[in-house]
């Protein structure tokens, strides 16, 4: 053969990285492209539900094909999931009708379930209400959408993808019939084009990067700043360290011989780059975080609707957190997408009959994801529009739906398509071939205490390590400089204060391999994106650790004000600078003269160290 | 003070820095008075920077205030520092002095006319008015080289990035070092562990004491800085001793770093105010006040529910730090009183409560405003100027809780510290100040209300 396409997936989710990952085990040379970190879109906003059953998939979803595909999870990506079961009830006020409905229809699919009365349910799980009737065990399990997107792009970084983040097409250029080249700009700042909904604000902070020129000294993202580490003196001894700068933004052409839209939510956008139009159904969906985890089965309520969109009440216990969901409605552009403190009420107050102990959760986040759906029904939920074939203009294929637990069937079938393209016949492996490891190895910094514990910890909400943090850093598939892939790496600022205690140590970390301009740029990046889905729960308890950060912040770190330059004298530095026209004094210049010095006090009145007599 | 009769019976609701000065200047007026503080949340203390900041920045100005008397006349007026006048601030400031500055165990310092500039655990500025002496060597604004030593087996501070970014901003030379602490913790975080371990000065593996081993590791790499800075962890109890002590191993001045939280100066501000309190004769009751009695527009007595309080890095048996187990038998006890103070602190700790998109005032359900939908408590930017921050209880001139109307709420209720509202305190850097004042006005006020 010796000719090896080139294909570029677009779309670093579950599914752009599955589809990476299928095409270099199958021998083609892949690069995958993704706006943000990865995650950042879909991905990071979803249950984490492998579902058992396809009627809480998007419609006409074939269930033997669900349930293939949650075992086939289990095998190849053992390490991202736990097996908790789940539960489908009814509550006493639910129609026992409907119900009935659905459990024919289980077992019209040959679903393997379980029937139980409402005392037999809470036997399984202790925190559902007395009002649950009845319920149906289904063997659901639970898997981190973060590590397995992480474990999907590891597989396919160790197989020769290229993956990378914090790049944004801009362009994709037709010409003859044919997509050519693609003009990616990648923005490696910490804040660079981050995967938001609000595509404005992640475009304005790649604007004004650029237009800085990335100066390292000022925050790019607008916040305060710390001062630049470089120092202006010479330092005894000299040795400085060789900061690692980020590269600077640069723009680029992808020759790629085809190219995978695989942006979800956002496939529509990204496929007008080329001219072509794709319809796409969107919706909103509004998932709470809360604190005080009372579950350990996925719980959800049976409640069809007219629409094809399934909706129903879940919660979902993910470690210390659990995650209750959810209110759903469709929107035009993903930049609709948000969450509002009214639906933090009404997510608890659906959930709460089911599992009363919600009532005592705190809940930390609100987080709205983008969910997208082909307009027609398929049987694994998602349609393959081929630009060759709907808009005679060969290489390229738009994805448009799948889901997390259908992804790797997806994914292989936009494989085989692919494959068959260019005529190579090579089978699918995905589902033998376990993913890789998400687990990152840690660096060895790690220390273990006499009672085990692994120290130093740096987010000691969810027990994460320097090693941990410095081994996510590393890895290879990563941005540098951005705290988001540590964070879905390690979980680290997940957990009860959002990273309110851990943030700036997090970010220390990155020192001195980065300046200290480019640590502080990362932190306040990070920051912002913890706070999003903070906002619209701050309506409750959460409210207090929210404040409480803040006067960490505003006092203790001072981060509020802007940067300062000390002097020894304000009035001379005026001075000197008029005289030497060059120089300019900045505002937030401060003179020392002016400040206690620690000589001029009530109390102990000898004089400091080094200015005693000796 | 006056010819008033004094009230005999006070209580105050809160054991923060406003509540024990409220108590404490009570009993000063009023020695023959019961005065009650009711402590709900001493824990709080690990928030604390351990220093008083009277006022760091007003709005018309960029960077830091250096004389934060002064400003005071440029803070809106009826912020609580321009109600009282910043006369009264410098009582307040000379009372808190009169407690604490010639402390055997916890000397404060500090001009109380210009303001200080410290460091930040990140390497910032910030300027504050009284400290700590064991803060007194890491003044940014007194000219002298000094080097910064953290310690591999903790994240609180990284040593490099702090000394680095202080070099890049000061007119000297800040140089910086990470060691090992001499001992392996048993548990993490070890920031508590090791500052019992300075406390007792237990010996190392190799049978050095570990304030000599630590001075060991640490001299090596000393050059001729006059100057040591350590995390914020050498001593709980004997502070001052170990810092001594240090000092004349190293033959330099060493001083500590504020971590963020747990913050140790906080906790020894408290242990000592707490010491205070017991001296001047005034009780202090675990618990948290869950009802109250009014009759004819008085508060007539408290219902407390009372805990009680273990470990939480008290227990030094074995050095291990427990987490602090809070119980409660659910007994409780009414206590009467002429006078009170609501002194509970405002959000962060728990003097207000946010639930389902209503703030209330926790004890004495005073009037909060705030606005209907809570996405306009916050701002979109995780530091911008939050309305949360501004929430708290509205008064008269006289820090009487009122109704929107303005009338007081009940004639024998005082409130201080940052239970107030209308004022965002950590911007402005003036908690601190705004603690001592308002706990000197009230705690005076509330004694002399009687008839």
């Amino acid at each position: 053969m010796g000719y090896t396409p080139h294909v570029l997936v677009i779309g670093g989710g579950v599914l752009g990285t599955g589809i990476a990952r299928d095409l270099v085990i199958r021998g083609l040379d892949v690069t995958l492209v993704e706006r943000g970190a990865l995650t950042a879109g879909t991905t990071g906003q979803s249950y984490g539900i492998l579902s058992s059953v396809a009627q809480f998939e998007p419609l006409g979803v074939d269930t033997k094909l669900v349930m293939r595909e949650r075992t086939t999870l289990q095998e190849i990506a053992d390490h991202c999931i736990e097996n908790t079961g789940g539960l489908l009830v009814r509550h006493s006020d639910d129609s026992a009708e409907q119900f009935e409905q659905l459990q024919s229809r289980l077992d019209a699919a040959e679903v393997e379930y379980e029937h139980l009365d409402g005392e037999h349910a809470q036997d399984i799980e202790p925190a559902l209400s007395s009002s649950v009737a009845e319920a149906l065990r289904v063997p659901d399990v639970v898997v981190d959408p973060l590590r397995l997107t992480v474990a999907n792009a590891r597989s396919a970084h160790s197989y020769g993808a290229r993956i990378r983040t914090h790049t944004e097409v801009t362009e994709i250029a037709v010409e003859d019939g044919t997509v050519g080249s693609v003009t990616v700009e990648h923005d490696p700042s910490p804040a660079g084009p981050r995967n938001r909904r609000h595509s404005d604000s992640g475009r304005q902070s790649s604007d004004s990067v650029r237009s800085d020129g990335g100066t390292p000294g000022r925050s790019s993202s607008g916040g305060p700043g710390r001062g630049s580490g470089q120092s202006n003196k010479s330092v005894p001894g000299a040795g400085k360290p060789q900061f690692r700068q980020p590269e600077q933004p640069s723009v680029e052409e992808i020759d790629a011989d085809y190219i995978i839209n695989a942006t979800g939510p956002w496939a529509r956008e990204v496929a007008a780059l080329a001219g072509f139009e794709v319809d796409v159904t969107l919706v909103a969906e509004t998932v709470l975080t809360a604190y005080g985890n009372p579950l350990e089965t996925v719980v959800r309520r049976w409640m069809p609707d007219k629409e094809h969109l399934t909706a129903s009440t879940t919660a979902v216990s993910r470690g210390e957190t659990v995650l209750l969901g959810s209110t759903r409605r469709e929107i035009s552009t993903p930049e609709e997408a948000s969450a509002f403190p009214d639906e933090v009420e009404r997510i608890r107050n659906v959930v709460t009959p089911l599992v009363p102990a919600v009532e005592e959760t705190r809940i930390l986040r609100a987080d709205c994801g983008v969910r997208s759906y082909p307009d027609v029904e398929t049987e694994d939920g998602c349609l393959l529009v081929d630009h060759g074939e709907v808009d005679a203009c060969w290489g390229m294929t738009t994805v448009i739906g799948g889901s997390l637990t259908t992804h790797r069937h997806v994914a292989e079938r936009v494989a085989d398509d692919v494959c068959a393209k260019f005529g190579i016949r090579r089978e699918c492996q995905t589902d033998e071939i376990p993913t890789h490891d998400s687990e990152v190895p840690h660096q060895d910094s790690d220390r273990q205490s006499q009672s085990g514990d692994e120290y130093p910890v740096v987010c000691e909400c969810q027990s994460v390590s320097r090693g941990a943090v410095r081994g996510a850093l590393a890895d290879e598939p990563s941005t540098d400089a951005d705290l988001d892939e540590v964070r879905i790496r390690t979980s680290a600022g997940m957990g009860h204060c959002q990273g309110g205690r851990c943030a700036h140590r997090l970010a220390a970390e990155l020192y001195p391999d980065y300046d200290a301009a480019t640590t502080n740029d990362a932190l306040d990046a990070f920051v912002e994106g913890r706070w999003e889905g903070q906002r619209p729960a701050l309506g409750g308890e959460h409210l207090r650790q929210a404040m409480q950060t803040y006067v960490v912040s505003a006092v203790t770190m001072n981060r509020t004000t802007p940067d300062v330059s000390l002097v020894p004298s304000k009035t001379d530095e005026v001075r000197e600078a008029v005289d030497d026209e060059e120089r300019t004094t900045s505002k937030n210049t401060v003179g020392l003269a002016g400040f206690d010095d620690g000589q001029q006090q009530r109390g102990r009145d000898s004089p400091p160290w080094g200015e005693r007599p000796i | 003070m006056g010819g008033a009769a004094n009230m005999t019976r006070l209580v105050v609701v809160g054991a923060g820095i406003e509540g024990c000065i409220a108590a404490l200047r009570a009993k000063e007026i009023a020695p023959e008075a019961s005065v009650q503080v009711i402590s709900t949340a001493p824990e709080r203390y690990e928030y604390e920077t351990g220093t008083i900041d009277v006022l760091g920045y007003t709005a018309e100005k960029e960077g830091p205030v250096g004389l934060p008397l002064f400003e005071i006349r440029k803070l809106p007026e009826d912020h609580p520092c321009r109600l009282t006048g910043r006369h009264t601030v410098r009582q307040a400031l000379g009372f808190f002095g009169d407690l604490l500055d010639e402390d055997e165990t916890l000397p404060y310092v500090g001009s109380d006319s210009r303001n200080a500039l410290v460091a930040t655990p990140d390497g910032g500025v910030r300027p504050t008015s009284r400290y700590p002496a064991g803060m007194r060597g890491g003044l940014l604004s007194s000219r002298r080289d000094m080097r910064i030593v953290g310690f591999e087996q903790m994240t609180y501070l990284d040593a490099e990035l702090v000394g680095d970014r202080l070099d890049a901003i000061t007119p000297y030379d800040v140089t910086s070092t990470t060691v090992e602490f001499p001992l392996d913790p048993t548990a993490s975080p070890p920031l508590r562990e090791f500052a019992v371990a300075l406390d007792e000065n237990r010996e190392t593996p190799d049978g050095t004491p570990v304030r000599e081993a630590l001075a060991e590791t640490v001299r090596p790499v000393l050059d001729i800085e006059p100057r040591v800075g350590f995390p914020a962890m050498l001593g709980l109890t004997e502070h001052e001793e170990v810092r001594a002590d240090l000092e004349s191993l190293l033959q330099a001045e060493v001083f500590e770093l504020s971590v963020g939280e747990p913050s140790l100066p906080g906790i020894r501000l408290r242990n000592r105010l707490f010491e205070l309190l017991e001296d001047g004769g005034i009780e202090r009751i675990d618990g948290s006040v869950v009802d109250f009695e009014t009759d004819s527009g008085t508060i007539q007595t408290i219902a407390v529910e009372k805990t009680s309080r273990e470990g939480g890095g008290t227990s030094r048996e074995d050095g291990r730090t427990s987490p602090e187990e809070v119980t409660s038998d659910g007994s409780r006890t009414r206590i009467e009183g002429e006078a009170f103070i609501l002194a509970a602190g405002g959000l962060a700790a728990g003097g207000l409560t946010a639930r389902r998109g209503e703030i209330t005032e926790s004890v004495f359900d005073c009037h909060v405003s705030h606005p209907e939908n809570p996405l306009e408590w916050s701002h979109p930017d995780p530091l911008g100027e939050h309305q949360f921050a501004r929430f708290g209880v509205e008064t008269t001139a006289d820090f009487q809780p009122c109704g929107p109307d303005g009338e007081v709420l009940y004639d024998n209720l005082y409130a201080a510290g940052t239970v107030l509202g209308g004022y965002d305190f950590a911007r402005e850097h003036s908690r601190g100040g705004v603690c001592l004042v308002t706990g000197y006005e009230t705690g005076k006020d509330a004694v002399q209300s009687g008839e």
